[in-house]
């Protein structure tokens, strides 16, 4: 008996058709194809990411154009190894797949290996995909810096200039009270003459730097929220897994077990549904917060924008 | 560009649902519609059907929501504010498609010219404005349209003190007018203050003052600048060669600037024209089409910035 099975399935193997060692030939040229192209985007990445560091150390613009654009040129090869994977994966996979599966029956017993064949293709293209977005995120890392190193340096110069400022008509002592984002009027206190004060270039950047500083501030915030955020996706797929999992169950003090640990996930799953827009709501008054100290003169214009940003909750 | 935005919406990048969704929008026009089209008047200003009043109309989505709502929340759904509106939206869509019996470009056409009615936004090319709005006072004497104005020249690479100097205002005072107008457009959650800057911005305005304070535009630039203002694929050539660029480490802006003499104001000017003729005769077959092409010059001179910097990281690497 077993012999015979052994026999047929040997047959069945013999039987393969013709197409079926050219899928897998294609298969084979896919995984070298992205494996090699993984490594010319590893070795890219791997040595683009300290220059940039460096770039963005040494980039003394304001606006630190000249990092900005090595780093979109950075970015834009890697997306040139993007596209060439997905434009390959079209042609010589999706096009084949659509091809054999066009000429096979469904009814054919070898139809599976056609599907089987774009299964295990696209799964290694969503590997490569996982590969490169994680070099895209280390990439985008370069960008990051202490803008509180940024701020101190502001707050000295501040510190040193304040007081160093007379009246062009009296030559009487000006007082520069807060940092200034943007040319402003002062009145003399003596003569009442308007001077018109101008901010260095620096403590203009100050406007620039101020949110994303408060947002460095919060950080620790935003992820708590973002964690409570999840849970409801999370929890709603164990509970969806409970549930299938009664299906087969006839037992009932099986099933009432699985009932009650659903009720006990789905309390939980409320909960972060009501907790997730708190936590949210928090860390943006936390932020905003931290925003107004740095920026006491921006208050009126982002608290309206607080305000705004609360109704999108 | 169509593309890309719905990718980006979507958070999509797979071509192949950008295929199927390029693919079933023709076929909805080929056989769906095709057909059984008849005549329909529109209302030049709500682009409603005239067959029917904008009340009746309102009153069908009205009822159809409401019925699907009351039916939702008696088999224990919850349903927020945005599932509401989603709600709404969908049978809005529903009721203008199957009371026009139009297809899916003229839908969108309508939901453009009645955007800010039943969304609260403004969409670009069908810019309502109220009388009184707050956000639209003028700031120290200037309007939003003298404001894009001077906008205008400084992107174009004018110094702003010329322009200040011409418009006979201290820069401090510039200064503020430059914090507070974007200030609005940040407060504004209907975007009327936006959408009209980007509309006096593709008009290109401009007033008395600044008329003579004009960029140094070359002979070819000023041809240039013509050619992209009325062919279409002569625009998104430039718009897909200035992409390319930047993905080579290049500054896309100057590039246009060194190689067809157009300036960043005049480029984004002109986008920002293109955009508007988009939304006021939205047709999705165009759309592609350019979109399409602009890809297309994309892939020439990113091939061409390529053999310029030696070659692509992976060049070698084939299949």
């Amino acid at each position: 008996m077993f012999g015979l099975f052994n026999k047929k399935q040997k047959q069945h193997q013999e039987a393969l058709p013709e197409w079926h060692s050219e899928l897998g030939e294609s298969q084979q040229r896919w995984f070298t194809f992205l494996e090699k192209l993984e490594a010319k985007m590893e070795e890219f990445a791997a040595a683009a990411i300290p220059e940039l560091k460096q770039l963005l150390q040494e980039d003394d613009d304001l606006y630190k154009r000249t990092f900005h654009r090595v780093y979109s040129g950075v970015n834009g090869q890697i997306q040139n190894i993007r596209n060439k994977a997905r434009d390959t994966y079209e042609e010589k996979i999706i096009d084949v797949y659509h091809y054999y599966s066009s000429q096979i029956s469904v009814l054919s017993p070898y139809h599976n290996l056609v599907s089987d064949f774009r299964n295990v293709c696209s799964d290694r293209y969503n590997d490569f995909e996982d590969k490169s977005e994680y070099w895209r995120n280390e990439i985008e890392k370069t960008q990051e810096r202490d803008l509180e190193i940024e701020y101190q340096k502001i707050l000295s110069e501040f510190e040193a200039v304040k007081n160093k400022f007379n009246c062009t008509q009296c030559g009487g002592g000006l007082t520069i009270d807060r940092i200034f984002l943007i040319e402003t009027y002062i009145s003399c206190p003596y003569c009442k003459t308007q001077n018109t004060f101008s901010p260095s270039t620096q403590a203009r950047n100050l406007q620039n730097i101020a949110r994303n500083l408060a947002e460095q501030r919060t950080a620790h915030l935003k992820k708590d929220f973002e964690v409570e955020n999840s849970k409801e996706r999370e929890l709603y797929h164990q509970i969806h897994e409970l549930e299938l999992s009664k299906i087969h169950q006839s037992d009932k003090k099986i099933l009432s077990e699985i009932q009650s640990k659903i009720a006990d996930l789905e309390e939980q799953r409320q909960s972060a549904i009501q907790n997730a827009p708190k936590l949210h709501q928090h860390y943006l008054r936390a932020m905003y917060d931290e925003w107004n100290k740095i920026t006491p003169d921006l208050k009126e214009h982002n608290e309206k924008m607080y305000q705004n940003q609360l109704r999108y909750l | 560009m169509f593309k890309k935005l719905f990718g980006s919406l979507t958070g999509d990048n797979k071509p192949e649902n950008q295929n199927y969704e390029a693919q079933s929008t023709n076929n909805d026009n080929q056989t769906d519609y095709e057909d059984t089209y008849q005549e329909v008047e529109y209302d030049p200003e709500t682009l409603h059907g005239t067959h029917y009043s904008v009340e009746d109309f309102d009153n069908e989505v009205a009822e159809r929501a409401e019925a699907w709502i009351a039916d939702e929340r008696a088999s224990g759904e919850n349903l927020d504010e945005k599932d509401i509106q989603n709600i709404y939206f969908n049978y809005r869509r529903a009721v203008y498609t199957e009371w026009n019996n139009c297809d899916s470009d003229q839908m969108i056409r309508f939901e453009h010219a009645n955007s800010l009615k039943y969304t609260g936004v403004q969409t670009s090319g069908f810019v309502k404005v109220e009388d009184n709005n707050p956000f639209l006072e003028p700031v120290h004497g200037v309007d939003l349209r003298t404001y894009t104005a001077m906008c205008l020249k400084i992107s174009a690479g004018i110094d702003y003190l010329e322009v200040c100097r011409a418009m006979g205002l201290e820069p401090a005072v510039w200064e503020e007018l430059n914090t507070i107008w974007p200030q609005r457009m940040g407060e504004d959650t209907s975007f009327t203050v936006t959408t009209l800057f980007g509309q006096y911005y593709a008009e290109n305005v401009t007033v008395p003052q600044l008329e003579n304070l004009n960029a140094e535009v070359s002979e070819e630039g000023a041809a240039n600048l013509e050619r992209m203002k009325t062919d279409r694929y002569f625009y998104e050539e430039l718009a897909g060669a200035r992409q390319a660029a930047y993905e080579y480490g290049i500054d896309g802006a100057q590039w246009i600037l060194d190689n067809f003499g157009i300036n960043l104001a005049d480029f984004q000017s002109v986008a920002m024209q293109w955009m508007t003729e988009q939304n006021q005769n939205w047709n999705s077959e165009d759309i592609i089409r350019f979109s399409d092409y602009q890809q297309e010059k994309q892939k020439e001179y990113a091939a061409k910035f390529a053999a310029e910097q030696g070659g692509n990281v992976a060049d070698d690497v084939n299949f």
